[in-house]
């Protein structure tokens, strides 16, 4: 066969195989990651269900974490894990020094009391540290009142206090970003007693689907 | 740009081992739109694609026969990306390509128009590591066929318009680790000026 005969079909094989469309994966069925509140809006008894995530125009969302027990290396952490779920710049945070300005509170101290009664905790549990996240909706439904208040309490030291401090760093991040219920899968790292040390499948696929959704609530800030 | 060094080499080291008569040079600027990048379905169908990217080539070849030229041809795009959704864009950030083919040339039927045809590999160049490129920037085959119209512009110097398609696929580690199967065909057209030097 002559050279320019192989190099022509070399480039029609190049071409043919160039001339296909991208195949989408299928991703795993996402876990619930709505709030639900059991009453009304007159405290009566009534299911509403509501979804949260960070608008386009609040992002980067802006982290303020105190400095106790390397509390902003591990959130820095939660955020970067959390970024990788990602794969169109859906979402993005960033540490900052003026509280003032916080979307976001991250405090390392005992979990203090509920500060009022619309104000709904979600907290994580494993034997060495605990966390919580407090989200409030506010009276109206559609807000979601900022900044949103995070803590982290390392309970008592053991060599495993890191690890736990950083899995329970990124599971609270993961209900800062709008992931407000627990998994009951073990292997997410959303699951009420946080194991896993690394995003599963079906936390990215939730937290990718929350993304591109519509939310039902906005940040406000009284 | 390690790309970039080994056309450097490559390209030094044609113009060392043929007489310095032969060999001739081209540099030419102009702009390149892409199709799709990659498509995706969340909740509703996600495109990215790259804008509208300025575009600089540079060749240099021997002679090879009568009438025909092989040479090496690299090409450089810049561009911006975004992702489309519903109808709002998501910055994606910018992307750069790099591009090195090995290409013959030779006059067409058409008096004063010219081909060049190459093969070759094209690095995708990411500004930032996250999203689809979380992993980095793809290298991928690429295919080209550009034709020139060349004119005279001084002793042994020639301006040139060229019309380039292009055609590549499209994939990245990072989305072939998320189950994406296949890749993406790629288009290519760009539009360039510049001049071509007989040496």
């Amino acid at each position: 066969m002559k050279p320019t005969m192989r190099l022509s079909l070399w480039i029609a094989a190049t071409l043919l195989a160039g001339c296909t469309d991208i195949g989408t994966p299928t991703r795993p069925i996402p876990y619930e990651s709505r709030l639900f509140i059991p009453f009304d809006n007159q405290g009566q008894p009534a299911v509403d269900s509501l979804r949260f995530h960070w608008p386009r125009t609040a992002i980067p969302v802006r982290y303020w974490v105190e400095d106790s027990v390397g509390a902003p290396a591990l959130v820095r952490n939660a955020i970067a894990t959390w970024k990788t779920a990602f794969l169109y710049n859906e979402w993005d945070a960033t540490v900052v020094s003026d509280s003032n300005s916080a979307d976001v509170i991250v405090r390392v101290e005992n979990i203090p009391p509920k500060p009022s009664p619309s104000t709904i905790r979600l907290a994580s549990l494993r034997p060495e540290c605990e966390g919580a996240t407090d989200v409030d909706t506010v009276a109206t439904r559609q807000e979601f009142l900022v900044p949103v208040r995070v803590f982290l309490n390392p309970k008592f030291q053991s060599d495993s206090l890191g690890l736990c401090l950083r899995i329970t760093a990124t599971h609270e991040v993961g209900h800062t970003m709008g992931l407000l219920q627990h998994s009951g899968d073990v292997n997410d790292i959303m699951f009420t007693d946080p194991q896993a040390i690394r995003l599963s499948d079906r936390d990215i696929a939730t937290v990718e689907a929350l993304y591109h959704r519509e939310a039902d609530m906005h940040p406000v800030r009284p | 740009m390690r790309i970039l060094n080994i056309t450097t080499l490559i390209t030094i080291a044609l113009a060392t081992t043929v007489s310095a008569q032969q060999v001739r040079l081209g540099a030419r600027l102009g702009a390149t739109w892409s199709s799709t990048l990659m498509k995706d379905v969340v909740v509703s169908p996600i495109s990215v694609k790259a804008g509208i990217a300025p575009t600089l080539a540079l060749s240099a070849s021997i002679p090879s026969g009568r009438k025909y030229r092989l040479g090496l041809e690299t090409v450089f795009t810049t561009a911006s990306v975004k992702a489309t959704e519903n109808g709002v864009d998501t910055d994606l950030g910018s992307l750069r390509t790099a591009t090195i083919l090995l290409a013959a040339e030779g006059p067409l039927m058409v008096r004063d128009f010219y081909f060049r045809i190459g093969v070759g590999l094209m690095k995708y160049l990411p500004s930032e590591k996250t999203g689809i490129f979380q992993q980095g920037g793809p290298t991928r085959i690429t295919g080209n066929f550009t034709a020139e119209y060349r004119k005279d512009l001084h002793p042994g110097w020639e301006w040139v318009a060229a019309a380039r398609y292009g055609l590549s696929s499209f994939t990245t580690k990072e989305l072939q680790s998320r189950g994406f199967t296949r890749s993406q065909a790629i288009h290519r057209v760009g539009l360039e000026v510049g001049v071509v030097k007989d040496f």
